[in-house]
């Protein structure tokens, strides 16, 4: 049986894996894509959330970015960082919104669990100011 | 008269391939590519050999991986699934030894996605806090919690509950308490261990033990209970597929078990693709047919 034949789809498969789990432990990458089996071990990307806040304006409630509204390139995006929770993402995303001289801040945010308490928080993951 | 002859078990392996390739195609490729895709895919188990053509799953593996490649970010897990044993059945190239080479490329993928899902809930510090919050808000076990009156209020209550705290703005520190019986955490964290006990089992199983009873009782069950809990439906015949593949190595009846799972999940399936954003859905929304949810 040619070793080609026996474990190269193995092989492959652990090594798709494997770069996936370094994407989750050091980019942001969610734990359910890009082939690493992950999913059920955490929230699904989709719950993930992208707030824009004018940090000259603090009293100013901040706007939710979203998949479907806006811009197609600012859609694409905001998909990709609910996917990928990094501030390299984030200054993509940046870069497609609207020009503004004053200073603005981009967040994202995963909703948490405790079972104990039962009681339902979100985190700030990542944020980037621009 | 004429008799109906049972397919061979490879033949029979192939063809549920080929059906879950076809909608796989379909779901990850925008219209009108999905379907020209899925169309040679659903011919082939008809013609004389082509299905155990290793060029024609080179083909279809070369396809499953445009999107791989394109969109890594949005693709589900079962398109890489689909794609390895794809190349699998092309390496098993058309001679004598085909189908333990399928059978052993199948168990190992099969091994290999559950140690991964074991490996993955391990190392997620937020695993058993989602697994509480699926059981609290009805994502899964509702047809086990959702039984009684007042369980099934809690759940819709504690859906909305969730939806309307995580539409709100986000601060630091705020809390949304939901409606949890006391020793929930217990529960919650029982269930957790307990998809990991059976996810590793089945992975050593498949490793050690492919071809006993035991082994296809428990996936069995698990992909049983896995449709009674989660719409999954395409990721679940995927995993049945490779359920049969794994089965059809050596003359048994446990192959029948996964065709039956398999004859409920691809047209439920299909009728999910019909409705949500697929090629399937967007040719039949152009024609008419069906309106997309």
């Amino acid at each position: 049986m040619p070793v080609a034949q026996r474990w190269l789809v193995p092989l492959l498969l652990v090594a798709v894996a494997s770069v996936q789990l370094a994407r989750v432990s050091f980019g942001g990458q969610s734990r359910w894509r890009g082939g690493g089996f992950g999913m059920y071990s955490e929230f699904h990307p989709s719950k993930n959330q992208i707030w824009l806040r004018a940090l000259a304006r603090p009293d100013a409630p901040p706007g939710r970015l979203s998949e479907t509204e806006g811009p197609p390139a600012t859609r694409r995006a905001v998909a990709r960082c609910l996917r990928l929770r990094s501030p390299a993402c984030l200054g993509e995303l940046a870069a497609t919104l609207p020009r503004d001289p004053a200073p603005r801040r981009l967040e994202i945010w995963q909703p948490l669990f405790d079972p104990r308490a039962g009681t339902l928080s979100r985190r700030r993951v990542t944020a980037l100011d621009f | 008269m004429m008799r109906w002859t049972a397919p061979t078990p490879h033949r029979l392996a192939a063809t549920a391939a080929l059906l879950v390739q076809a909608l796989i195609f379909v779901e990850n490729f925008p219209f009108p590519w999905g379907l020209l895709l899925a169309a040679p895919a659903l011919v082939l188990p008809w013609t004389a050999s082509a299905w155990q053509a290793p060029i024609a799953w080179g083909l279809l593996a070369l396809a499953d991986v445009v999107p791989l490649l394109t969109r890594p970010l949005f693709v589900p897990n079962h398109l890489f699934l689909m794609t390895y044993v794809a190349l699998a059945l092309c390496l098993a190239g058309a001679g004598e030894g085909r189908g333990r080479l399928i059978a052993a490329n199948a168990r190992w993928i099969l091994a290999g996605v559950m140690a991964l899902a074991v490996l993955q809930k391990l190392l997620s510090v937020d695993y058993s806090g989602f697994v509480g919050f699926m059981i609290a808000t009805g994502g899964f076990a509702e047809p086990v919690l959702g039984r009684g009156a007042a369980a099934a209020g809690a759940l819709t209550d504690n859906a909305a509950l969730a939806a309307h705290f995580l539409a709100s703005v986000p601060v630091d520190g705020a809390t949304q308490a939901l409606r949890v019986p006391a020793g929930f955490a217990a529960y919650a964290r029982g269930a957790a261990v307990g998809i990991i006990v059976v996810e590793g089992a089945l992975a050593a199983l498949a490793i050690f033990r492919p071809d006993r009873a035991l082994f296809h009782i428990v996936y069995g069950g698990f992909l049983i209970v896995l449709g009674l809990v989660r719409s999954e439906l395409l990721f679940l015949s995927a995993l049945a597929m490779l359920g049969l593949l794994i089965a059809c190595a050596r003359p048994s009846r446990w192959r029948w078990l996964y065709v039956v799972i398999l004859l409920v999940a691809l047209p439920a399936a299909a009728a999910r693709l019909a409705r949500s954003p697929s090629s399937l859905s967007d040719a039949l929304d152009r024609a008419g047919l069906v309106q997309k949810s």
